[in-house]
């Protein structure tokens, strides 16, 4: 099974010349990673100095951390917390920028510990200054791109750019004109910017209010953008969604409260009961967050290891369509499919062979698996699932053996399913041809008898007419043959096909047949609406069937009995002297077996079952 | 006795008009479909009709459809359906609506012009006639502790000519008895087989046919 190599864009094919671009690739990827994990690196290093900074504490606390122990350890597994769950989750996924997004969250957070480590170089609380306000573009940048990491939709592109382009304009004016020592709110760093060239008190302050509306919009316009996205995917997505979505409303609405508090009450100091409560609820809220990033980071790894599990759950003999619904399990996406490509008939089937049209919804996608880059399977999963997972690896090298066998079963259902529908279509035109007969005996050589019938009786007026008396005679008999003639081919016909089971259906034609069966029947509760027209004839045929081989084996009544539950139409029937010993009969159970039916065969008794409608 | 004759194959219609006119039946018109049929029975209001059971378009059974229709919307008109089929649902089934002036014949009787001609008179007269071969199929079915050989070799007969259709009198001339005679006999055959003797004398002929099928 080791040939079955699933399809990746990522991966390269492993034909022999393709080695050395195999190497290549293999020796860029490794360039790519430690190119993505150096950024969280150096975060986290910035993490642990910040520890250290919080650590130092000053005689008048110049930030929250530095107010309270409590304080300092809440901030701190804020700010840790989420440059550790950034790596994690960079470590987790091949692709985006989810990981780096959250730990530069982190790192925003835990600047403003850097402003305020009043006795530390000038340019370090600087920098904090200018690093700070990019929380709010961030967490925007977050809930846009999360899960994927990418941004998707020129709407959503535009929202990102103009917010980073705010916050980058603000940060670089505070920068360049703000001297903390004039700013009558100035609480943390006072003394220092170093990146001043002139200041401006009143422009800055008046930049500083309007920058406050500003991120007021934009914090509840995240909220409400959030909780807009998770109320409108499916449910699969929300699965996905919710872990970093949820918390994100929350750090939202808190830091609109702190916004709010700013603006109504700008004297802002750790000492003040509101604001410590409020900084207290934000920390939380960005601990919630990271927890969220850890939690689909977990969530990710379990499905991963569920789907590396199915070969295992399937079990030996796993019933057709188990490996749709174990990866739907595993996955949470109750929609999924998976539709198993035939090479032979040039089609897809399901697991129980019926052919399909894999077409994804709206909202999903789809994932071809390949092997010999000959397609086996397409799974239509949820557009979500994409972000979170490579389906094409996790499937393909997990449970490449259930799939294996799963298709092999398919195609061999497909191969029944034909089978069954030529068997049908062999009886169907029997039947027709049967009927055919029945009309070409009836219209044809039942017409020319009937007026040879006519002619002879002429001729036999004619010459009793004319006197000729043993001409007469001979003319007399001529005409009872032709008319014994026209007996034994209606009778024939009727054998044939009897018309009246086309037109009045079961109950009519049974009755006419119980009138000249060779021994006692009786029929009970025979449907009386018609049933199809495939169906009424096979019943027909087997009850004769069964009728004249009870009639061969020494029964002297037969009683059958009709029941119809389910859209299945068994007929049980029993020979009521109970002497009949039925044998097999294997021609009534090709017939029957044509339309999907079976026959059991006992010794005093037989039961036909038919599906109908 | 005035008559209309709906056949779709020429040869068959027109060797029963011969047949008819030959035996003094007047033909006043003739039809090959049953819209044909009905058009001619409504413009010449015949004493009788004689159809085939299978008419165009579908040659199933649009001559029995016009059967009915006809005893519907003309009931002095009497009708005789002629049959290839030994098919006693078909005959039932003309029955069941209309009890009297009805007739099912097999096809093949219809060149035996004296038949024929007597059946159209039964009709005419209101009887109801049952083709006999059918009749004695039923009569042949197999039971499991026949009823009927309770009946002697008379009322066996005269059961026989119940289902055809015959009155009372008509038995009575049949068999060379007193009507009398054929009333009692039809009372205890009645009580003997358990069929319900409260039906109309019409009706007897499907409550023979019934319980001979049972």
């Amino acid at each position: 099974m080791d040939d079955l190599i699933v399809a990746d864009h990522d991966a390269p094919a492993t034909a022999p010349w393709s080695t050395r671009a195999t190497a290549a690739v293999a020796v860029a990827s490794h360039r790519q990673r430690v190119a993505r994990s150096l950024p969280h690196l150096l975060a986290l290093v910035y993490g642990g100095l910040s520890v250290a900074v919080v650590a130092h504490v000053e005689a008048v606390p110049r930030s929250y951390a530095a107010k309270s122990t409590p304080a300092a350890i809440v901030d701190l597994t804020a700010g840790l917390g989420l440059i550790a769950a950034g790596a994690t989750y960079t470590l987790n996924r091949r692709r985006g920028s989810v990981g780096l997004l959250v730990a530069m969250i982190g790192v925003a957070w835990l600047s403003a510990d850097w402003i305020g480590w009043s006795d530390g170089p000038a340019i370090v609380r600087s920098a904090a200054m200018v690093i700070a306000p990019f929380l709010l573009p961030l967490l925007v940048h977050l809930v846009v791109a999360f899960p994927t990491g990418r941004v998707d939709g020129r709407l959503g592109r535009r929202i990102v750019a103009v917010v980073y382009g705010a916050t980058a304009s603000v940060s670089l004016a505070w920068a360049l004109l703000r001297d903390p020592f004039r700013d009558r709110y100035c609480w943390t760093n006072c003394t220092d910017n170093s990146f001043l060239i002139e200041a401006m008190p009143e422009l800055t302050r008046s930049l500083s209010v309007l920058w406050l509306y500003v991120s007021l919009v934009a914090v509840v316009a995240l909220a409400f953008g959030s909780v807009w996205r998770l109320s409108w995917v499916s449910s699969a997505a929300r699965r996905v969604h919710a872990p970093a979505l949820g918390p994100a409303v929350l750090v939202a609405l808190t830091q609109a409260v702190y916004i709010a508090l700013l603006l109504t009450d700008p004297v802002e100091s750790p000492d003040r009961r509101g604001y410590a409560a409020v900084f207290f609820m934000r920390a939380a809220a960005l601990v919630g967050l990271a927890a969220g990033i850890v939690r689909a980071v977990l969530r990710g790894l379990r499905t991963r290891r569920a789907v590396g599990r199915l070969a295992d759950d399937l079990g030996d003999a796993p019933p057709p369509g188990t490996l749709r619904a174990a990866l739907a399990r595993s996955l949470g996406d109750s929609r999924l499919d998976v539709a198993y490509w035939l090479p032979g008939p040039q089609t897809y089937v399901n697991a129980a062979g019926e052919q399909v049209d894999p077409q994804p919804g709206s909202t999903q996608a789809v994932t071809p698996l390949e092997r010999n880059g000959q397609p086996i399977a397409l799974v239509i999963h949820d557009r979500s699932l994409t972000a979170t997972h490579d389906l094409q690896h996790e499937i393909g090298a997990a449970s490449r053996l259930a799939v294996d066998n799963e298709r092999l079963r398919a195609q061999a259902l497909a191969q029944l399913a034909d089978l069954r529908a030529s068997r049908a279509r062999i009886v169907e035109t029997a039947d027709n041809t049967r009927q055919q007969l029945e009309r070409n005996l009836h219209d044809g050589a039942q017409q020319r008898l009937l007026a040879l019938s006519y002619e002879l009786q002429l001729a036999e007026i004619d010459a009793r007419a004319a006197g000729e008396a043993r001409l007469a005679g001979v003319l007399a008999m001529a005409g009872q043959k032709a008319a014994t003639a026209l007996v034994e081919l209606r009778d024939l016909a009727h054998g044939i096909f009897p018309v009246i089971l086309a037109e009045s259906g079961l109950g009519p034609a049974l009755a006419t047949f119980a009138d000249t069966a060779r021994l006692g029947v009786e029929f009970v509760d025979v449907p009386d609406s018609r049933l199809p027209d495939d169906v009424e004839t096979a019943v027909y045929l087997a009850v004769t069937a069964i009728v004249e081989h009870a009639a061969n084996h020494s029964a002297s009544r037969i009683v059958g009995v009709f029941t119809n539950v389910d859209k299945e139409l068994a007929i049980e029937f029993i020979d009521d002297g109970d002497q009949a010993r039925f044998q097999d009969l294997i021609h009534v159970a090709d017939r029957v077996g044509a339309l999907g039916g079976r026959i059991n065969v006992e010794q005093t008794r037989v039961q036909v079952v038919l599906p109908c409608g | 006795m005035r008559v209309i004759v709906a056949d779709d194959a020429m040869l068959t219609r027109e060797g029963i008009i011969h047949l008819l006119e030959a035996s003094g039946v007047d033909v006043v018109a003739q039809a090959e479909d049953a819209d044909q049929l009905l058009g001619e029975v409504a413009r010449w209001n015949p004493d009788a009709v004689v159809v085939d059971i299978k008419m165009p378009p579908t040659h199933t059974d649009e001559g029995l459809v016009a059967a009915e229709r006809i005893r519907d919307e003309h009931p002095n008109v009497a009708v005789l359906v002629l049959s290839q089929y030994l098919e006693p649902s078909y005959a039932t089934r003309l029955l069941e609506r209309h009890p009297e002036k009805v007739g099912y014949l097999l096809k093949e009787r219809v060149f035996a012009a004296a038949v024929l001609v007597d059946a159209l008179r039964r009709v005419c007269d209101g009887e109801t006639v049952v083709d006999p071969t059918i009749v004695s199929r039923l009569f042949g079915r197999h039971r499991v502790a026949d009823p009927l050989n309770t009946l002697s070799r008379r009322e066996h007969e005269v059961l026989a000519l119940v289902a055809e259709g015959r009155s009372n009198r008509a038995i009575a001339e049949r068999l060379h008895v007193a009507d009398r005679t054929v009333e009692a006999h039809v009372t205890q055959i009645f009580l003997n087989l358990g069929v319900d003797t409260s039906a109309e004398s019409h009706r007897r002929v499907l409550a023979v046919i019934a319980f001979l099928r049972r």
